[in-house]
């Protein structure tokens, strides 16, 4: 894990980076300590066309539709100099609420774009639940194939990658969980429906074996 | 008054005042009876013996028709339909073989007389003119015969046979058609019949005496000449005359002559036009000139090496495009299976495993975990 201000390594349970100091709190007392609301397409910067827009949309939509659990912002803006995009997108996905399908997603498996055009940076955040599965690595192969598009002011296809390559990795995720038996035991019920089940019986026993990716609470 | 109430009234008049109609008509019915002949006015006048009928009662009485009256009426049929036979007889003096033949009219077949082939004294040079209209005969007319010798029908079919020959053959042939007795001169250039036709093509020309198939002359182009053996030439020509010879009429003869050439001419392209040597000697007939039996057997045999030689590639060829076919199917099958794999996969819903970290940098929902890159 890096930080989001100095990108140096970060201990799993680090409650503050040891190099910068950077924590939660150290935003909060800039950006406030209160919830936001925002659509998953947030273009302060007017980065975006109508039209990208709506294709943007439904392409939202459907991979909203495709996994349930998962959400997809987008945040352009410029940023003040104090801030970078990946603090943003920190923050963002701690204080902020999405308009998404369902109300009820929730943060943990979200994905927040945050693109700051003036400052030519783009950043993903990610929840704790998407970051276990997609790890930083993909997140910066994303980001490379997103950046020629970025840079020739394409913003609209840039993010069209992004949804197109974060599908393809969260569906390779998906069937190896699906072959994997301790991850995807399922209930029978939703066997017939096609469906993983969020919580399984052999979850604990999961947890017991691989202590080091999961955590009970 | 309502529109339902006007209804019900209408209604009830309506039945009443048919009910009255049907009781007034029974009445009047009874009250006046259809009329009916008595006894003394039927059959008194004899004329009512012509007199339509109806069940035995007659419909007009008899003592109101008049003479006039059944001159109006249709004349009597005949009890018995008049014979055709009659009437044939009557007409024997018109000649119904010209219009049926002789085999219904109950004549003997004609039989006709042996021809003799003429006599070698007897022969006459073709003159200028004649050869002077094969020259300026049209290429595409493929039977020349500038003396009329043969009908109109024949001709037709003929020709037509001929062009069908000349459309798929390779070797086209052109046929002229000369009196029994008339001989080529010596020194004819035959190679301008047919306006030249016959230099710029493979071709065979015959000259055809008509009646004396035996001494048809046959010539050929001499890139098909090079190419043919001179025993196959020969059996050829005793082949195609063989043929004709089985039966007397002229017309007759010339067209079985035809249609042996032409089978001859396919078989000759086959040795001349061939890519493969061994094909070509392979589909070489060996005939005796007269032997009939000998010469139907060799044709078959050499018809069963033909296809047997043409059978052997046509395999090979028939394996190569099963095998592609199955190679097309099996990626078409593969394909349609990863199609319809990835459209499940695409239609998918996914539901993730749930995990659960510990929290970092304070952050409930995100540790900051991620990436950044600067783009520029």
């Amino acid at each position: 894990m890096k930080c989001p201000r100095c990108h140096s390594q970060v201990q799993p349970n680090a409650e503050h980076c040891e190099f910068c100091g950077f924590n939660s709190s150290v935003l909060c007392s800039k950006l406030g300590d209160h919830w936001v609301r925002l659509d998953r397409l947030t273009d302060p910067a007017n980065c975006l066309r109508l039209g990208e827009r709506r294709i943007l949309e439904s392409s939202l939509d459907e991979f909203e539709r495709r996994f349930p659990q998962v959400f997809f912002a987008v945040y352009f803006g410029v940023l003040p100099q104090s801030f970078s995009s990946s603090e943003v997108a920190f923050w963002l996905l701690n204080h902020a609420a999405f308009g998404t399908q369902e109300i009820t997603k929730r943060n943990e498996y979200g994905v927040v774009l945050v693109v700051d055009p003036s400052a030519s940076t783009a950043s993903f955040g990610l929840g704790y639940a998407i970051e276990m599965m997609a790890s930083e690595i993909e997140a910066e192969r994303i980001l490379r194939l997103m950046s020629p598009h970025l840079l020739k002011g394409d913003y609209g296809r840039a993010v069209q990658t992004a949804i197109n390559q974060l599908d393809k990795a969260l569906r390779k995720i998906g069937k190896s969980s699906l072959r994997d038996p301790r991850v995807s035991s399922t209930h029978a019920l939703a066997t017939d429906l096609g469906l993983t089940p969020l919580r399984t019986p052999a979850r604990t026993a999961l947890v017991d074996q691989e202590p080091s990716n999961y955590r009970l609470d | 008054m309502n529109r339902s109430s006007f209804r019900v009234f209408f209604k009830a008049t309506f039945a009443l005042t048919f009910t009255y109609g049907l009781i007034l008509g029974s009445e009047i019915d009874r009250v006046l009876p259809l009329p009916e002949w008595q006894a003394p006015e039927v059959g008194v006048n004899p004329i009512s013996a012509r007199a339509p009928i109806l069940n035995g009662t007659p419909l007009i009485p008899s003592a109101l028709l008049t003479a006039e009256d059944l001159q109006d009426l249709p004349p009597m049929l005949p009890a018995e339909p008049p014979s055709l036979n009659a009437q044939i007889d009557e007409e024997r003096d018109f000649d119904l073989s010209l219009f049926l033949p002789d085999s219904l009219l109950g004549k003997p077949l004609h039989i006709e007389e042996q021809v003799l082939p003429t006599p070698a004294g007897e022969f006459r040079a073709l003159d200028d003119s004649f050869i002077h209209t094969c020259r300026l005969s049209p290429p595409d007319c493929y039977l020349i015969d500038p003396d009329t010798h043969v009908s109109e029908t024949q001709r037709e079919d003929l020709s037509r046979f001929l062009e069908f020959h000349n459309r798929d053959a390779k070797i086209s042939a052109y046929v002229v058609v000369t009196d029994r007795d008339q001989t080529i001169p010596e020194g004819v250039d035959l190679s301008q019949i047919g306006s030249g036709i016959l230099t710029s093509r493979d071709s065979c020309l015959v000259v055809y005496p008509l009646g004396e198939p035996w001494r048809a002359r046959v010539f050929l182009s001499n890139s098909v000449h090079r190419k043919a053996d001179a025993g196959y030439l020969k059996s050829l020509i005793d082949d195609c005359a063989t043929d004709a010879k089985e039966v007397t009429d002229p017309l007759e003869q010339m067209h079985r002559f035809t249609v042996r050439l032409s089978i001859r001419l396919f078989w000759l392209e086959k040795v001349t036009h061939a890519e493969n040597p061994s094909l070509a000697e392979a589909s070489m007939p060996t005939l005796g000139p007269v032997d009939t039996e000998n010469r139907e057997a060799a044709l078959t045999a050499s018809m069963v090496r033909e296809s047997q030689v043409e059978n052997s590639n046509p395999k090979k060829w028939i394996i190569g495009m099963c095998v592609l076919l199955s190679l097309i199917a099996l990626v078409a099958s593969v394909w349609a299976w990863v199609a319809i794999h990835h459209k499940r996969l695409r239609t998918h819903v996914w539901m993730l495993p749930e995990v659960e970290a510990a929290p970092r940098l304070g952050g409930v929902f995100s540790g900051g975990g991620g990436a950044s890159i600067h783009y520029r």
